[in-house]
């Protein structure tokens, strides 16, 4: 028995590496950039160019660095200690999904890529504009936000072996990084993020959370993630907010009637010189719900010139926000669920009950 | 397993070490240092550019630490600065003085559409700037000290057109440029910071130091390009801190759509805030009294002595006589006294010089006058600070008793041009009544 004792325990050690060898979760980069960046030999679009990169330690997406990347590209097709394989039906230590966070800090396009043992950049994301090279569009636009992608490498580029990464603003800003995780399952992938976005909490000032509340009711998928991500971590910001902020609808029956008294006065603002007092009057009739929506089609068919355009433009951006509002609900659902709060469980069954 | 199991706790740590060393690098750990080999293939093809890489598109201005020392830091220790919110027509003024206009546009508060506050800067034909503005001279740099600052902030608007640019002088010497939509000017280095020209009002924070080569320089000027047609702006600060700026745009958001009945301590709170050189301590008062007309029009009306016109005009009227004075010091304290007086002289300073029996010692100092009144905005004392943002919470307010105040003032012959701000302002209110 003394003698077993210690080969048990090499046993399970060996057992223990084993596993720590396959993680069903790589993390390509999360926090070291330095580290990282070090690796980034090459830059520009020749690769022999001068291309500035730091870590950037005052906009992340999760943890306390993200990759701040000029144009035109950072990388390194074959770095050391890295060779992932892609696979339709991972198993250990092979890979299928890939998750990053990424935004653009002025417009132009943003591009990350891949490289193959083989030597072959074919696996490419991006975002804005026309890019130089075949690449998977994973957004018209290049967000101004922080946008998070899980991506299907598999479905998107076939099985291959991941050697080599390039982050590739192109041109116009800076583009910065973050979050970048190889998982066998999106499950493994939503289970890091989680881990991460808990293990660093965060601080979101007032006006981050307004703009946080309204990235949830984005119709863009992957600045509406990153939100509710984001108030996962700043969950002791974000659940008093949502407490306060979010208005479960009423279901029953056809929406309450609001009193045209009180709704003149916000149609009137809706025209007032001030665009400030025009946004605020716009979400105080979007809070007033559908009740408000007869008075403004009344008001818009009376109404001439510029008034008229604004009346016409609320209405376009109130049958959006109908789905979209269901959209936030439902975002608000998954944040209230990652960061298990008790103070937010209340809150939680009274929108699922609501939710078809 | 038997080798393992044979030599006791010590060969066991020695076997662990090795299984540990065994263990392939997770991918967070980096090693080694590798380029890729000649002739390796790189991300893109070699050489070719993406598109969009115009003559500087996209690539700010480097500063040249040449531009000189750095200014020591603004007086005040505000932690944020207001260069453009109410005070547009001033702003106006101020641009391209003594110029000749015809080639580079008008400008003008504008009270029919502003991001915040009561009006916007209305730009229209090609641009309008200045270098160097009275007063102007922020220190931009990397880690701001109290009186330092790094980022900006500001509101615009390209109703129609295909482009807008805003341009910061840089220590009176070179221009930082920041666009949207096209750059229909060409002027180069700027940094394009939206695809589209902002059909509605659209904020943009920049960090300076980071914009323009990560070197501290002196901001001193600005200029606001159109390009063609309209534009409009507003809401612009300079903040050591992006929530310090915040703090303004908070209150600015809040203010907008909040009203209460504000009690006396609060009202005192805010009205002593009107001094303040602080952006973030004084418009979110501004905004509050504004807001909370109820109480705080009272308040105002309170607070604000409006001097007899009458008196004004007499001042204005012996100093012009004495213009003329036989005595050299009574002609320069008369001079000084119109000097002091600013803008509001200028009606009469334009009709003496008008009239036929004009002196030619008077002609002299009355032509200088009206010149420098035309040309310099008077900086304000900070008594004449407090009664102009009285004045931004009056226009806010929009209560008869306010406009009466407001036509009060524009009678009172304030000096420095106030009562012609007090005047422009009781005329929006006029017009928004109806």
């Amino acid at each position: 028995m003394s003698r077993s004792l210690p080969c048990l325990v090499v046993l399970l050690i060996a057992a223990v590496a084993a596993a720590a060898d396959k993680p069903p979760v790589v993390e390509l980069f999360e926090d070291d950039a330095d580290g990282l960046l070090a690796l980034l030999t090459m830059g520009g679009i020749s690769g022999a160019e001068e291309n500035r990169a730091a870590a950037e330690t005052e906009d992340t997406f999760s943890g306390k660095v993200a990759l701040r990347v000029a144009p035109a590209q950072r990388f390194n097709p074959d770095i050391k200690g890295w060779s992932f394989s892609v696979a339709e039906k991972p198993k250990e230590g092979e890979y299928r999904y890939l998750r990053f966070a990424w935004k653009k800090l002025t417009p132009g396009p943003i591009m990350i890529q891949f490289c193959s043992r083989e030597q072959n950049w074919i696996h490419r994301y991006h975002a804005g504009g026309s890019p130089p090279w075949a690449a998977k569009e994973v957004a018209a636009e290049a967000p101004n936000e922080w946008a998070v992608y899980t991506c299907d490498l598999f479905k998107d580029f076939g099985a291959f072996t991941l050697g080599g990464i390039a982050f590739t603003p192109l041109q116009g800003g800076d583009g910065l990084y973050d979050h970048v995780l190889l998982g066998r399952t999106v499950a493994d992938l939503d289970r890091a993020t989680t881990a991460a976005m808990l293990k660093t909490p965060r601080k979101l000032t007032p006006l981050r959370l307004e703009q946080l509340w309204a990235s949830l009711g984005s119709s863009d998928e992957a600045v509406a993630t990153a939100a509710v991500w984001t108030m996962a971590a700043g969950r002791a910001d974000a659940i008093p907010f949502l407490l306060k902020t979010v208005k479960v609808p009423e279901r029953k029956g056809p929406p309450a009637a609001v009193d045209a008294e009180a709704v003149r006065p916000l149609i009137a603002g809706l025209s007032h010189y001030r665009y400030l007092t025009r946004e605020a009057a716009a979400e105080e009739l979007f809070r007033l719900g559908d009740g408000a929506l007869p008075h403004l089609r009344k008001a818009a068919e009376s109404a001439d010139g510029e008034a008229k355009a604004r009346l016409a433009a609320l209405l376009d951006r109130w049958a959006a926000r109908t789905g979209l509002d269901e959209l936030r609900l439902r975002r608000c659902v998954t944040a209230l669920k990652i960061v298990e709060a008790p103070e937010g469980r209340a809150l939680l069954g009274k929108i699922e009950k609501v939710l078809p | 397993m038997k080798v393992c199991g044979m030599g006791g706790p010590r060969r066991l740590s020695i076997c662990a070490m090795a299984v540990a060393c065994m263990v392939a690098p997770i991918a967070h750990a980096w090693y080694g240092d590798r380029a890729a080999p000649p002739g390796r293939p790189l991300p893109g093809q070699a050489g070719a550019p993406g598109p969009g890489f115009g003559p500087g598109a996209g690539k700010p201005l480097t500063i040249s630490p040449a531009y000189g020392p750095i200014a020591p830091p603004h007086p005040s220790k505000a932690a944020v600065i207001e260069l453009l919110e109410d005070d547009a027509g001033r702003l106006a003024r101020s641009l391209n003085p003594g110029e000749d206009l015809t080639n580079l546009g008008r400008a003008g508060a504008w009270g029919d559409d502003c991001f915040s506050g009561i009006c916007s800067l209305k730009i229209a034909g090609y641009q309008r700037y200045r270098h160097s503005l009275p007063g102007w001279n922020y220190p931009v740099v990397e880690k701001p000290r109290p009186g330092e600052y790094r980022y900006l902030r500001f509101a615009w608007k390209k109703p129609e057109g295909r482009g807008v640019m805003v341009q910061l002088g840089v220590s009176g010497v070179d221009w930082g440029r920041y666009f949207a939509g096209e750059n229909v000017v060409n002027f180069y280095p700027a940094l394009q910071v939206n695809s589209r020209a902002p059909r509605e009002w659209e904020v943009i924070t920049r960090d300076l130091f980071e914009d323009f080569g990560r070197v501290p320089f002196n901001l001193t000027g600005f200029a606001f390009t159109s390009m063609d047609g309209v534009a409009l702006f507003d809401h612009i600060y300079l903040g050591r801190t992006i929530e310090d700026l915040d703090k303004v745009t908070g209150a600015a958001r809040t203010w907008a759509r909040k009203t209460e009945s504000l009690g006396t301590v609060n009202l005192e709170e805010h009205w002593k805030n009107l001094a303040s050189e602080d952006a973030a301590v004084r418009q979110p008062s501004v905004w509050a009294l504004g807001a909370c007309a109820k109480s705080s029009v009272p308040f105002v009306i309170d607070q604000v002595k409006v001097p007899d016109g009458k008196i004004m005009e007499r001042r204005i009227k012996q100093a012009i006589a004495d213009l003329d004075a036989s005595r050299y010091p009574v002609r320069e304290r008369a001079t000084k006294e119109l000097e002091t007086i600013g803008l509001t002289a200028l009606f009469d300073l334009e009709a003496a010089l008008a009239k036929e029996s004009v002196s030619p010692e008077s002609r002299t100092r009355l032509e200088k006058l009206i010149g420098k009144a035309k040309t310099e905005e008077s900086i304000l004392t900070e008594p004449q600070g407090v009664i102009l943002r009285a004045m931004r919470v009056l226009e806010q307010a929009e209560t008869a008793e306010a406009k009466t105040l407001l036509e009060k003032l524009s009678e009172a012959g304030l000096e420095a041009g106030l009562s012609l701000e007090a005047k422009a302002a009781a005329e929006r209110v006029a017009k928004r009544r109806r």
